[in-house]
């Protein structure tokens, strides 16, 4: 590991201007009137929503709820049967709206003969980043990964590789990030250490959509969006989801 | 001395597209990850050339082996030996490159496509993927036979080396072409096919 870099824990992530670029662009992510339906009955009802630059959104919801059919949609990785989404103004899936947006997925997948820091490497140069090895030792040690930086993620137990998936999505630049249930699998520190990157990717002007069953998020957020059945239920501030016992219908009568 | 050797042009191939498989081995491992490599800001086409370009050097030093093996046994053929080399690796690089991409989930179009092929079409497909990556890596050993045959006739053997040599990598420049433009091109035909159904048609996408 000498190789690498030492993380400094409390050093500040590298500059802000990483995740903040300037956009004239009026909003982070546009969706009208956007629907799925796999075949067997409709998976997401019309939606629309707007979630605006610098925002932190928790979208909540029952398994089966939409979810994820709805951040799919939204990265490009499935198309909608209805409506539209556009990611910045960009079409989902397009080099503009790819090179601003940051996806985690629920299923972390990774290279077979690539290590953790291989992957990192991988993920920075693809985004064209000059200096990227500080950052990531950062990540990694935040992450509580940094001794096993050089192992293969293919190989990792489901928290591990939740881990290394966590520090790939943070190592590029972002200014929106789609996030589908990061907390599974995690301990105690690994979600803390998810909840801090979380601030500070927001408070770096990054937009956050997280779709969790995690009230300590919730509780982060301003604003809160919840789905039942595929269609959209709230759409408001989180306090007032609490209030009305939303996120804890939505979000803990599900949880695995 | 190299009478009956042709159907050695055949072994070269066949163990040239399995070595040409191992190093195609990063390749493939993008391939197998669409939607990872989706996430990137490159289009994919691109990333792919540049991963079997990348490959193509590493297959330098192996080409580099086999100059040296032919130069050894006939020392004055050096540059027919290069000539034979290159295009054998290149060639078996490319059938890797086919088979693989060819395997992989595709990425554009719909899944459903192959289930509404009639099953005699089905197979006939899936026989022509299978045989055609390693049918094109015997090719690239054409060269070879190309030489041996000019030798045994008397005549110099640079030129029908060199010829099949163009040949061969005229196929895999257009293979490449294939490779880079392949998603877009499906899209293309899919656009082509929803608006011809009248239904609603995408003009960015995942390329």
């Amino acid at each position: 590991m000498s190789r690498h870099p030492k993380p400094p824990s409390a050093q500040k992530a590298e500059s802000a201007a990483t995740h903040k670029t300037e956009s004239v662009l009026p909003a982070a992510l546009i969706a009208h009137n956007v629907a799925k339906d796999y075949g067997d009955g409709p998976a997401l009802y019309p939606l629309s929503l707007r979630i605006e630059e610098h925002e932190k959104v928790a979208l909540i919801g029952h398994n089966g709820s939409g979810k994820t059919t709805f951040l799919r949609m939204a990265t490009g990785l499935l198309e909608p049967a209805s409506g539209s989404i556009t990611v910045f103004g960009q079409e989902p899936g397009s080099m503009d709206a790819r090179s601003k947006l940051s996806y985690l997925a629920d299923t972390p997948t990774f290279y077979d003969d690539l290590s953790v820091w291989e992957h990192l490497e991988y993920t920075a140069r693809l985004h064209n980043m000059g200096t990227w090895e500080q950052k990531a030792a950062d990540l990694l040690g935040q992450l509580g990964i940094y001794d096993r930086a050089d192992d293969l993620p293919t190989r990792f137990s489901r928290g591990l590789k939740q881990k290394a998936a966590i520090a790939i999505a943070f190592i590029r630049p972002f200014e929106l990030m789609l996030v589908d249930e990061p907390f599974v699998g995690l301990d105690a520190d690994g979600k803390e250490a998810l909840l801090d990157l979380f601030d500070q990717a927001s408070a770096e002007g990054a937009a956050l959509v997280v779709a969790t069953h995690e009230l300590s998020f919730v509780s982060r957020t301003a604003r809160t969006i919840a789905l039942r059945d595929g269609s959209l239920v709230f759409d408001g501030e989180s306090s007032q989801a609490e209030a009305r016992g939303l996120v804890a219908v939505e979000g803990t009568a599900t949880q695995d | 001395m190299y009478n009956g050797t042709t159907p050695a042009a055949i072994g070269s191939g066949l163990a040239l597209f399995i070595l040409g498989l191992e190093i195609c081995e990063p390749f493939a491992q993008e391939i197998d990850q669409g939607e990872r490599t989706d996430a990137y800001p490159k289009a994919r086409g691109v990333m792919y050339i540049a991963l079997l370009s990348s490959t193509a050097v590493i297959a330098i030093p192996i080409a580099g082996i086999m100059i040296a093996t032919m130069g050894l046994v006939e020392p004055n053929i050096w540059l027919v030996a290069a000539i034979c080399a290159i295009p054998s690796v290149i060639a078996a690089i490319a059938g890797a490159a086919i088979n693989i991409v060819s395997g992989a989930p595709d990425q554009i179009s719909s899944t459903t496509q192959a289930n509404m092929m009639p099953p005699e079409v089905a197979g006939t497909v899936s026989l022509i993927k299978a045989i055609w990556p390693v049918l094109l890596a015997v090719v690239g050993s054409l060269p070879m036979v190309g030489a041996r045959i000019a030798i045994a006739d008397g005549n110099p053997p640079e030129a029908p080396a060199v010829r099949i040599a163009i040949a061969i990598a005229l196929m895999t420049f257009i293979l490449a072409g294939w490779i880079r433009f392949r998603d877009d091109i499906k899209k293309s035909l899919n656009n082509a096919a929803a608006e011809s159904r009248g239904q609603k048609t995408r003009t960015g996408g995942n390329s």
